[in-house]
Protein backbone atom coordinates (compact mmCIF):
# COMPACT_ATOMS: atom_id res chain seq x y z
CA UNK A 1 0.00 0.00 0.00
CA UNK A 2 2.55 2.61 1.21
CA UNK A 3 4.47 1.45 -2.55
CA UNK A 4 1.53 1.78 -4.24
CA UNK A 5 1.11 5.58 -3.05
CA UNK A 6 4.49 6.11 -3.06
CA UNK A 7 4.34 5.44 -6.93
CA UNK A 8 1.36 7.35 -7.24
CA UNK A 9 2.99 10.84 -5.28
CA UNK A 10 5.54 10.20 -7.82
CA UNK A 11 3.35 10.34 -10.89
CA UNK A 12 1.95 13.18 -9.73
CA UNK A 13 5.20 15.25 -9.46
CA UNK A 14 6.10 14.34 -13.04
CA UNK A 15 2.45 14.69 -14.33
CA UNK A 16 3.14 18.27 -12.66
CA UNK A 17 6.38 18.85 -13.93
CA UNK A 18 4.72 18.50 -17.69
CA UNK A 19 2.60 20.23 -16.79
CA UNK A 20 5.04 23.42 -15.88
CA UNK A 21 6.75 22.16 -19.29
CA UNK A 22 3.51 22.51 -21.66
CA UNK A 23 1.99 19.38 -21.96
CA UNK A 24 -1.69 19.87 -22.55
CA UNK A 25 -2.54 15.97 -21.53
CA UNK A 26 -0.98 16.45 -18.31
CA UNK A 27 -2.50 19.65 -17.12
CA UNK A 28 -5.87 18.27 -18.74
CA UNK A 29 -5.06 15.54 -15.85
CA UNK A 30 -4.28 17.81 -12.99
CA UNK A 31 -7.83 19.48 -13.87
CA UNK A 32 -9.65 16.05 -14.10
CA UNK A 33 -7.92 14.88 -10.37
CA UNK A 34 -8.62 18.50 -8.92
CA UNK A 35 -12.02 19.45 -10.58
CA UNK A 36 -13.69 18.47 -7.27
CA UNK A 37 -12.11 20.23 -5.29
CA UNK A 38 -12.59 23.42 -6.84
CA UNK A 39 -16.05 23.02 -7.80
CA UNK A 40 -17.36 22.00 -4.36
CA UNK A 41 -15.44 25.00 -2.78
CA UNK A 42 -17.48 27.13 -5.06
CA UNK A 43 -20.89 25.21 -5.33
CA UNK A 44 -21.20 25.12 -1.68
CA UNK A 45 -20.31 28.81 -1.71
CA UNK A 46 -22.84 29.85 -3.55
CA UNK A 47 -25.45 27.24 -4.05
CA UNK A 48 -25.73 28.20 -8.01
CA UNK A 49 -23.96 25.96 -10.75
CA UNK A 50 -23.71 28.20 -13.26
CA UNK A 51 -21.66 30.34 -11.01
CA UNK A 52 -19.56 27.61 -9.44
CA UNK A 53 -18.66 26.31 -12.93
CA UNK A 54 -18.10 29.60 -13.88
CA UNK A 55 -15.46 30.71 -11.05
CA UNK A 56 -13.91 27.08 -11.25
CA UNK A 57 -13.22 27.49 -14.81
CA UNK A 58 -11.44 30.74 -13.96
CA UNK A 59 -9.62 28.97 -11.27
CA UNK A 60 -8.16 26.47 -13.77
CA UNK A 61 -7.17 29.45 -15.96
CA UNK A 62 -5.66 31.00 -13.54
CA UNK A 63 -3.48 27.83 -12.81
CA UNK A 64 -2.46 27.01 -16.28
CA UNK A 65 -1.13 30.68 -16.50
CA UNK A 66 0.78 30.35 -12.86
CA UNK A 67 2.20 26.20 -13.39
CA UNK A 68 5.59 26.71 -13.66
CA UNK A 69 5.25 28.04 -9.82
CA UNK A 70 3.83 25.67 -8.36
CA UNK A 71 6.26 22.96 -6.56
CA UNK A 72 4.66 19.65 -5.25
CA UNK A 73 0.80 18.45 -5.43
CA UNK A 74 0.76 19.80 -1.86
CA UNK A 75 1.40 23.44 -3.14
CA UNK A 76 -0.97 22.93 -5.87
CA UNK A 77 -3.64 22.46 -3.66
CA UNK A 78 -2.75 24.76 -1.24
CA UNK A 79 -2.94 26.94 -4.33
CA UNK A 80 -6.12 26.01 -5.81
CA UNK A 81 -7.85 25.99 -2.26
CA UNK A 82 -6.17 29.21 -1.57
CA UNK A 83 -7.45 30.69 -5.31
CA UNK A 84 -11.15 29.66 -5.28
CA UNK A 85 -11.56 30.48 -1.96
CA UNK A 86 -10.52 34.48 -3.16
CA UNK A 87 -12.78 34.12 -6.35
CA UNK A 88 -15.35 32.83 -4.61
CA UNK A 89 -15.26 35.79 -1.47
CA UNK A 90 -14.34 38.83 -4.43
CA UNK A 91 -17.06 37.06 -6.21
CA UNK A 92 -20.04 37.51 -3.19
CA UNK A 93 -18.79 40.87 -2.16
CA UNK A 94 -19.76 42.16 -5.93
CA UNK A 95 -22.68 40.08 -6.61
CA UNK A 96 -26.44 41.67 -5.92
CA UNK A 97 -26.75 41.06 -1.91
CA UNK A 98 -30.82 40.73 -3.00
CA UNK A 99 -30.13 38.17 -5.87
CA UNK A 100 -33.54 35.75 -6.88
CA UNK A 101 -32.63 32.34 -5.44
CA UNK A 102 -30.91 30.57 -8.36
CA UNK A 103 -33.13 26.98 -9.78
CA UNK A 104 -30.24 24.85 -7.80
CA UNK A 105 -31.67 26.24 -4.73
CA UNK A 106 -34.91 25.81 -5.84
CA UNK A 107 -34.57 22.24 -7.10
CA UNK A 108 -32.75 21.26 -3.55
CA UNK A 109 -35.83 22.17 -1.99
CA UNK A 110 -36.35 18.42 -3.06
CA UNK A 111 -39.51 16.83 -4.48
CA UNK A 112 -42.11 14.47 -2.51
CA UNK A 113 -40.25 11.52 -1.58
CA UNK A 114 -37.02 12.88 -1.23
CA UNK A 115 -34.83 10.80 1.84
CA UNK A 116 -34.92 13.60 4.86
CA UNK A 117 -31.06 12.77 4.75
CA UNK A 118 -30.90 14.15 1.33
CA UNK A 119 -33.06 17.34 2.65
CA UNK A 120 -31.70 18.01 5.62
CA UNK A 121 -27.93 18.28 3.65
CA UNK A 122 -29.84 20.64 1.22
CA UNK A 123 -31.48 22.47 3.98
CA UNK A 124 -27.62 23.11 5.71
CA UNK A 125 -26.00 23.59 2.02
CA UNK A 126 -28.43 26.88 1.83
CA UNK A 127 -27.78 27.90 5.35
CA UNK A 128 -24.17 27.79 4.63
CA UNK A 129 -24.91 30.07 1.58
CA UNK A 130 -26.43 32.65 3.14
CA UNK A 131 -23.88 33.33 5.11
CA UNK A 132 -21.48 36.28 5.39
CA UNK A 133 -18.48 35.37 2.70
CA UNK A 134 -15.86 35.00 5.44
CA UNK A 135 -17.73 33.49 7.44
CA UNK A 136 -18.87 30.77 4.49
CA UNK A 137 -15.12 30.76 3.13
CA UNK A 138 -13.77 29.65 6.65
CA UNK A 139 -17.25 26.70 6.92
CA UNK A 140 -16.49 25.03 3.93
CA UNK A 141 -12.93 24.80 4.08
CA UNK A 142 -12.98 23.35 7.58
CA UNK A 143 -15.84 21.29 6.49
CA UNK A 144 -15.56 20.42 2.98
CA UNK A 145 -11.64 20.26 3.01
CA UNK A 146 -11.25 19.19 6.72
CA UNK A 147 -8.74 22.18 7.15
CA UNK A 148 -7.55 23.35 10.73
CA UNK A 149 -7.82 26.76 11.76
CA UNK A 150 -3.92 27.21 11.03
CA UNK A 151 -4.46 25.82 7.95
CA UNK A 152 -7.19 28.05 6.74
CA UNK A 153 -5.41 31.23 7.91
CA UNK A 154 -2.30 30.53 5.77
CA UNK A 155 -4.72 30.07 3.08
CA UNK A 156 -6.69 32.89 2.85
CA UNK A 157 -4.01 35.22 4.81
CA UNK A 158 -5.90 36.01 8.07
CA UNK A 159 -4.63 35.84 11.17
CA UNK A 160 -5.69 32.38 13.07
CA UNK A 161 -7.69 34.17 15.82
CA UNK A 162 -10.37 35.82 13.60
CA UNK A 163 -10.55 32.56 11.58
CA UNK A 164 -11.31 30.88 14.93
CA UNK A 165 -13.74 33.63 15.60
CA UNK A 166 -15.11 33.29 11.90
CA UNK A 167 -15.80 29.87 12.64
CA UNK A 168 -17.62 29.90 16.02
CA UNK A 169 -20.18 32.34 15.24
CA UNK A 170 -20.71 30.59 12.06
CA UNK A 171 -21.38 27.68 13.90
CA UNK A 172 -23.42 29.72 16.59
CA UNK A 173 -25.70 31.02 13.41
CA UNK A 174 -26.42 27.80 11.49
CA UNK A 175 -27.23 26.26 15.07
CA UNK A 176 -30.01 29.39 16.01
CA UNK A 177 -31.13 28.76 12.61
CA UNK A 178 -31.50 25.10 12.25
CA UNK A 179 -33.15 25.71 15.53
CA UNK A 180 -35.65 28.17 14.57
CA UNK A 181 -36.80 26.63 11.71
CA UNK A 182 -37.34 23.22 13.67
CA UNK B 1 -15.28 16.77 14.99
CA UNK B 2 -18.23 15.07 17.45
CA UNK B 3 -20.41 17.71 17.75
CA UNK B 4 -23.67 16.62 15.27
CA UNK B 5 -24.10 19.72 13.73
CA UNK B 6 -20.16 19.51 12.72
CA UNK B 7 -21.02 15.88 11.36
CA UNK B 8 -24.14 16.88 9.40
CA UNK B 9 -22.06 19.65 7.78
CA UNK B 10 -19.12 17.35 7.12
CA UNK B 11 -21.74 15.04 5.44
CA UNK B 12 -23.73 18.21 3.83
CA UNK B 13 -20.34 19.91 2.35
CA UNK B 14 -18.35 17.14 1.02
CA UNK B 15 -17.31 17.02 -2.42
CA UNK B 16 -19.11 16.38 -5.49
CA UNK B 17 -18.07 16.06 -9.30
CA UNK B 18 -18.92 19.09 -11.50
CA UNK B 19 -21.46 19.08 -14.51
CA UNK B 20 -20.08 16.46 -17.15
CA UNK B 21 -17.67 17.63 -19.51
CA UNK B 22 -16.24 20.36 -17.20
CA UNK B 23 -12.11 19.25 -17.80
CA UNK B 24 -13.43 19.91 -21.30
CA UNK B 25 -14.68 22.99 -21.55
CA UNK B 26 -11.51 24.38 -19.30
CA UNK B 27 -8.89 22.51 -21.77
CA UNK B 28 -10.98 24.34 -24.76
CA UNK B 29 -10.74 27.82 -23.12
CA UNK B 30 -6.81 27.23 -22.52
CA UNK B 31 -6.52 26.20 -25.99
CA UNK B 32 -8.36 29.56 -26.87
CA UNK B 33 -5.59 31.56 -25.38
CA UNK B 34 -8.49 32.71 -22.45
CA UNK B 35 -6.83 34.35 -19.82
CA UNK B 36 -8.40 34.77 -16.64
CA UNK B 37 -10.60 37.63 -14.98
CA UNK B 38 -8.12 40.39 -13.58
CA UNK B 39 -7.99 39.42 -9.89
CA UNK B 40 -8.62 42.87 -7.96
CA UNK B 41 -6.20 44.89 -7.28
CA UNK B 42 -6.17 44.02 -3.06
CA UNK B 43 -5.58 40.56 -3.62
CA UNK B 44 -2.62 41.47 -5.95
CA UNK B 45 -1.12 43.68 -3.27
CA UNK B 46 -2.19 42.06 -0.22
CA UNK B 47 -0.94 38.81 -1.80
CA UNK B 48 2.22 40.70 -2.70
CA UNK B 49 2.77 42.18 1.02
CA UNK B 50 1.89 39.06 2.49
CA UNK B 51 4.24 36.47 0.84
CA UNK B 52 6.92 35.91 2.85
CA UNK B 53 9.94 37.97 1.09
CA UNK B 54 7.58 40.91 1.27
CA UNK B 55 6.67 40.97 4.87
CA UNK B 56 10.11 40.63 5.97
CA UNK B 57 11.16 43.90 3.70
CA UNK B 58 7.83 45.15 4.96
CA UNK B 59 8.74 44.36 9.21
CA UNK B 60 12.04 45.37 8.29
CA UNK B 61 11.17 48.68 6.45
CA UNK B 62 8.51 49.45 9.25
CA UNK B 63 10.95 48.96 12.11
CA UNK B 64 13.85 51.54 10.14
CA UNK B 65 10.70 53.69 9.85
CA UNK B 66 10.00 53.91 13.62
CA UNK B 67 14.22 53.96 14.15
CA UNK B 68 14.18 57.13 12.19
CA UNK B 69 11.44 58.93 13.95
CA UNK B 70 12.55 57.88 17.33
CA UNK B 71 16.02 59.54 16.23
CA UNK B 72 14.89 62.81 14.78
CA UNK B 73 12.44 63.36 18.03
CA UNK B 74 15.52 63.00 20.11
CA UNK B 75 17.52 64.76 18.32
CA UNK B 76 14.92 67.58 17.88
CA UNK B 77 14.66 67.25 21.89
CA UNK B 78 18.60 67.66 21.98
CA UNK B 79 18.11 70.78 19.86
CA UNK B 80 16.06 72.48 22.28
CA UNK B 81 17.26 72.09 25.10
CA UNK B 82 20.29 73.70 24.18
CA UNK B 83 18.60 76.38 22.14
CA UNK B 84 17.14 77.16 26.08
CA UNK B 85 20.37 76.91 27.51
CA UNK B 86 21.72 79.37 25.02
CA UNK B 87 19.02 81.72 25.41
CA UNK B 88 19.39 81.11 29.01
CA UNK B 89 23.28 82.35 28.61
CA UNK B 90 22.30 85.05 26.45
CA UNK B 91 19.80 86.37 28.78
CA UNK B 92 22.37 86.54 31.97
CA UNK B 93 24.91 88.14 29.92
CA UNK B 94 22.71 90.88 28.70
CA UNK B 95 21.59 91.73 32.39
CA UNK B 96 25.24 91.45 33.56
CA UNK B 97 26.23 93.89 31.08
CA UNK B 98 23.10 96.33 31.87
CA UNK B 99 24.28 96.39 35.70
CA UNK B 100 27.59 96.78 34.36
CA UNK B 101 27.19 100.05 32.15
CA UNK B 102 24.46 101.19 35.19
CA UNK B 103 27.79 100.76 37.56
CA UNK B 104 30.00 102.67 35.07
CA UNK B 105 27.19 105.21 34.38
CA UNK B 106 27.18 105.45 38.27
CA UNK B 107 30.69 105.78 38.86
CA UNK B 108 30.68 108.40 36.15
CA UNK B 109 28.32 110.61 37.56
CA UNK B 110 29.94 110.63 40.86
CA UNK B 111 33.43 111.63 39.18
CA UNK B 112 31.64 114.40 37.26
CA UNK B 113 29.75 115.70 40.03
CA UNK B 114 33.18 115.55 41.84
CA UNK B 115 34.86 117.64 39.40
CA UNK B 116 31.95 120.07 38.90
CA UNK B 117 31.87 120.98 42.65
CA UNK B 118 35.49 121.62 42.39
CA UNK B 119 35.57 123.43 39.79
CA UNK B 120 32.80 125.29 41.21
CA UNK B 121 34.73 126.11 44.32
CA UNK B 122 37.89 127.18 42.52
CA UNK B 123 35.40 129.68 40.71
CA UNK B 124 34.14 131.04 43.91
CA UNK B 125 37.68 131.53 45.38
CA UNK B 126 38.86 133.26 42.31
CA UNK B 127 35.60 135.75 42.55
CA UNK B 128 36.55 136.15 46.96
CA UNK B 129 40.24 137.33 46.01
CA UNK B 130 38.47 139.68 43.27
Amino acid sequence: MAQAEAVALESQAGELARAAGGDSEAFAELVRRHQRLVYSIAWHFFADRAVAEDLSQEVFLQLFQNIRSIETDSHLVFWLRQVTSRKCIDHARWQDKRRHPSLDEVAEQGAPGTPPDLLENARLRRLVAGLSEKLRAVVVLRFQEEMNPSEIAAALGWPVNSVKSCLHRALRMLRDRLGARG
Amino acid sequence: MDDPLEMKLKQALARTDPPQGFAGRVMARVARGEAPRPEPWRWALFGRLLAPAWRTALAGALACLLLLTAGLAYREHNLRLKAEAERARAEQAREELILALRITGMQLNRARNIVLRQMDFRKQQENVRQ
